[in-house]
């Protein structure tokens, strides 16, 4: 068969695999297609949809090489492609780059840079720069620094290089919930709560962490956004690993709350770690351990690949405990030693404490 | 604080009904919908009160106007003014409400403005001797007046169409609507024109009743969702008071079509989709189903999600568990049929539910390099059984493992590892090993005789594979005239893809080394011992030689094995034939 016809029944297939692994996995096929036949237009666009595809997953194995191949294919035939093209999935390696512990800050620092060139070659103007840079101050949770980014943005000019409104809404509301200024945020979120502005994420995302912060800091209205959650995520039917985030902030405001749907919830996440980011698994290992504090067992239909699965379905609170907590504790110290600071393990400590 | 005044909120109703008509309602015909929950919940009032009392609703055409009539417990001169006449204010009235009737929020004769001027209601109470008129307008205003006693105790709701939706009010069109949204009513429905009556609902849809046949629940199927289906089961639910049938797709369906089914409340149309209340496996059937108990948002589009929607969530599969269980012992050929077409949403449930596992593991299929195999069918056929989670490394075993005689399925995609791992914990009988490329390559047979020249002949090739991140290895395999095959398991080509990009010149590069799998995972060219030409190149000296061949032999092996040859290799392979041109033409020339 010729080998552009094998590459569109690929696609088709990609089409209806229900999950976006499976559409990565796929994909990966068609592009070794492409590979083998030498054609760099197929190369160049099969690897942008992978990427567009594990983006909707907890994992970036794919696209780190993946988007390497492309700015290389780029850079070695100029003017052939359209930078432009894939600048938007240039600005998710760069978070990318930041959520795996392995990179150092000269590398994620050289990343940006380069991104920050060539949206000024390409006409766009340093919004989306700052866009993902607040995102990297958040990461090392230097919550002025992501304001003073937050500012910056906010004096360039809007283009489509820049966050999609919602999420830049979510970034500054988030940004003054972690400075403590509840109140603040609430308003602030008002086009969210009231649904003027959403995407694929928002007001989840919003919601899940108003849930959980809210409920750190005692205040009442938590419950109000947990089952706005609730109804974002019921309402989404099915949504992707992606969010794992924010599902690890929603199961741990469950377990806080004694939320019969606790375990139930922590059955669908928990295999989103299964070869997830290095944040993620930090994350959600932080927001799980203090679930598994107490004595007892709990039945869980958890996937066999979980590195603590038991075919009993049994699971004894105290192991998964000591796995989480070990797990948080090695994630934040890979962080904190690339990050230069202690910011992570001191999370951890918070929320064992 | 004299001056201060308290005013009231002007509401105004053109404005307020085009919010209705445009935001909360999405057709302008649920006012036939509206009007049948109004005529319902009349009767249902006064079944409350007589057991044995018949109810029915008469819909009367009189070119553009349309009486929809109904023998319920009326209304008195009070009820007109307090119920009809403030917004957002229901007629239904305690337990009864909650539990029996249909209509909550008291805004729904609101959405009779949408397709007429106005709306009069003449009523005779069951309770009172005598008989109201109540006139609504689209302006806001209303009148009421006395008017002599009706012939029988009821309400008649009339209406005059718009010019736009005269269409609405046709008898064929009002009958459609009746039937989309009133088909499982339990009331008789009659439309009545020129003084003719046809009766065409009697309140006892087929798939509410325990006694229909399959056969007449696949009829019904077929006529609301045109689609011969393969089989039909049915659903209940005691949380939500659901019942229901669900039929399965007889076709491959694509998961990101929207399936429509027939979601109703309290017998009434609610919607086509409930994505809440239907579990995962409804992807492959459609379901039309009732519920007695859950609750409406306001728009009554939509059910709202709660915790006894989530119970009777896990009712509804417990249904499909116990129906698939059923038809393994009564039809295991329909059984097969469904998994043979739905297999991607069994597998799925299988892997998050033991006990479907356990039941149908022996039905699912699995892509083996030997086809497409039930598991039941390797299981009886194969002593030992491998599989894979990577589509690289299937793909590379499926060509060898096949010379092998050995059975290897493909795991690569969701669920399909999952199974694998959770049938091979409960079958400790069974020998399932999980294979990689480089297990194939340990079971060829070792190379024999000269160990040292072997030693040395891989020393020298591996000086030259290493250049293209692979090493050497030297065993006897057939076929006799295959000189060497590559071998690399998923992780040694990402690392090999990871080499070739981190030598370029994007910030990228360096940071490549952090995405490798495993360090120095290599792929491996593996030479036949026992091809002829393999023997001859461990006999060459000529370095020149020697190199072009190792080079011409790994590019042959990428060819064989349908590898990505980068530029890079192809390079070396024309220099090597370079090589060998110049090599022998220097035979012919002559010797100074």
């Amino acid at each position: 068969m010729n080998y552009n016809l094998e590459i569109q029944k690929i696609l088709l297939k990609v089409e209806e695999l229900p999950s976006f692994s499976d559409k990565v996995k796929a994909l990966k096929e068609a592009i070794a297609l492409a590979d083998k036949h030498n054609d760099l237009d197929w190369g160049f666009d099969l690897r942008l949809t992978l990427i567009q595809k594990e983006r909707n997953t907890s994992k970036c194995e794919e696209s780190f090489p993946a988007f390497a191949w492309i700015l290389n294919a780029s850079d070695s035939n100029e003017d052939y492609f359209d930078e432009s093209e894939f600048l938007w999935e240039y600005k998710w390696m760069f978070c990318s780059a930041y959520r795996n512990a392995s990179l150092s800050l000269d590398q994620i620092k050289g990343i940006g840079n380069d991104l920050r060139q060539r949206l000024k070659k390409n006409g766009y103007s340093d919004r989306a720069y700052y866009n993902v840079m607040t995102g990297y101050a958040l990461h090392l949770r230097d919550y002025k620094l992501a304001q003073e980014y937050i500012e910056l943005a906010d004096a360039e000019i809007l283009d489509d290089m820049a966050n999609c409104p919602a999420c830049e809404l979510d970034t500054k509301v988030e940004t003054l919930l972690d400075l403590g200024h509840i109140d603040e945020s609430l308003i602030k979120a008002q086009d969210l709560i009231n649904k003027k502005l959403t995407c694929y994420s928002m007001p989840f995302q919003t919601f899940c962490s108003f849930a959980y912060k809210l409920h750190e800091a005692g205040d009442e209205r938590a419950s109000i956004y947990f089952d706005k959650a609730l109804d974002e995520y019921h309402a989404h039917d099915q949504y992707d690993s992606s969010v794992g985030y924010s599902m690890g902030l929603l199961v741990a405001y469950m377990y806080k709350v004694n939320h019969p749907e606790l375990w139930d919830f922590f059955s669908r996440i928990a295999e989103w770690q299964i070869g997830a980011e290095d944040i993620h698994i930090y994350n959600f290992a932080k927001y799980m351990a203090p679930i598994m504090k107490g004595e007892g067992q709990v039945e869980l239909n958890l996937s066999p690949l979980l590195p603590y699965y038991q075919e009993s379905g049994v699971y004894q609170l105290s192991e998964l405990f000591s796995y989480f907590k070990e797990t948080a504790y090695d994630y934040a110290d890979r962080f904190d030693q690339r990050n230069n600071n202690s910011n992570y393990r001191k999370e951890v400590d918070a929320a064992l404490a | 604080m004299e001056n201060q005044k308290q005013f009231q909120f002007q509401v105004n109703m053109k404005g307020m009904i085009e919010l209705l008509s445009e935001h909360i309602y999405s057709s302008p015909t649920v006012f036939v919908r509206e009007l049948l929950q109004n005529g319902m919940d009349a009767v249902t009032v006064r079944k409350g009160i007589d057991e044995s009392f018949k109810g029915k609703i008469d819909i009367t055409f009189e070119g553009d106007r349309l009486i929809f009539q109904d023998n319920g417990v009326g209304l008195t001169q009070d009820d007109v003014h307090q119920f009809l006449s403030v917004i957002g204010q229901s007629s239904k009235r305690g337990e009864l409400a909650d539990k029996d009737l249909i209509g909550k929020f008291g805004i729904g004769l609101l959405s009779c403005l949408v397709v007429s001027e106005a709306i009069v209601v003449e009523s005779r109470s069951l309770y009172k001797e005598e008989s109201v008129r109540w006139t609504g307008k689209a302006d806001g205003t209303y009148e009421v007046e006395m008017i002599p006693l009706l012939d029988q105790v009821g309400t008649k709701v009339i209406l005059d169409a718009k010019k736009a939706w005269r269409s609405l009010f046709k008898r064929e069109e009002v009958k459609q609507n009746v039937l989309f949204y009133g088909s499982a009513l339990p009331i008789e429905v009659n439309l009545i024109e020129n003084g003719e009556v046809e009766q065409f609902l009697d309140g006892n849809p087929v798939w509410l009743d325990n006694d229909s046949s399959k056969e007449q629940l696949l009829q019904y199927g077929k006529e609301v969702f045109k689609t011969r289906f393969l089989d039909v089961f049915r659903l209940y639910s005691e949380a939500g008071e659901i019942q229901g049938v669900a039929y399965i797709i007889p076709n491959k369906v694509n998961t990101t079509a929207t399936k429509e089914h027939k979601i109703f409340l309290k017998k009434m149309y609610l919607c086509d989709q409930a994505t809440n209340l239907l579990p995962e496996w409804t992807s492959f059937v459609r379901c039309i189903i009732n519920s007695n108990g859950l609750q409406p948002t306001a728009s009554r589009e939509s059910l709202m999600n709660n915790s006894t929607l989530q119970e009777a969530k896990k009712e509804l599969s417990d249904c499909f568990k116990e129906y698939l269980k059923t038809l393994s012992i009564t039809n295991p050929e329909v059984l097969e049929k469904i998994i043979s077409i739905h297999h991607m949403f069994i597998k799925a449930l299988a892997a998050s539910d033991n006990e479907i596992m356990t039941m149908f593991e022996d039905y699912l299929p699995f892509e083996t390099n030997q086809g497409l195999m039930s598991f039941g069918e390797i299981k009886e056929t194969y002593k030992n059984i491998y599989y894979t989670p990577s589509l690289d490394d299937y793909r590379q075993i499926r060509r060898i493992a096949g010379s092998q005689n050995k059975l290897v399925i493909n795991a690569a995609y969701s669920y399909e590892t999952d199974l694998i791992e959770k049938i091979k914990r409960s079958h400790t009988e069974l020998t399932l090993e999980r294979i990689a490329p480089n297990d194939i390559l340990e079971e060829f047979e070792d190379a024999i005789d000269d160990t040292k020249r072997i030693e040395e002949f891989i020393e020298k090739a591996n000086k030259i594979l290493k250049r293209h991140f692979c090493k050497a290895e030297v065993k006897r395999f057939e076929p006799k005239d295959t000189t060497a095959i590559y071998i690399a398991n998923e992780d040694a080509l990402t690392s090999k893809n990871i080499q070739s990009l981190s030598q370029t010149a994007n910030p990228f590069a360096s940071t490549l080394q952090h995405f490798k799998k495993k360090e120095e995972v290599m792929p491996t060219l593996c030479f036949n011992q026992q091809s002829e030409l393999v023997e001859k190149v461990m006999l060459i000296d000529d370095e020149e030689l020697f190199e072009a061949l190792i080079n011409v032999v790994y590019v042959q092996a990428l060819m064989l094995g349908g590898y990505t040859i980068n530029k890079k290799e192809m390079d070396t392979f024309n220099d090597a034939l370079y090589q060998f041109m110049i090599l022998g033409m220097s035979n012919f020339l002559p010797k100074f």
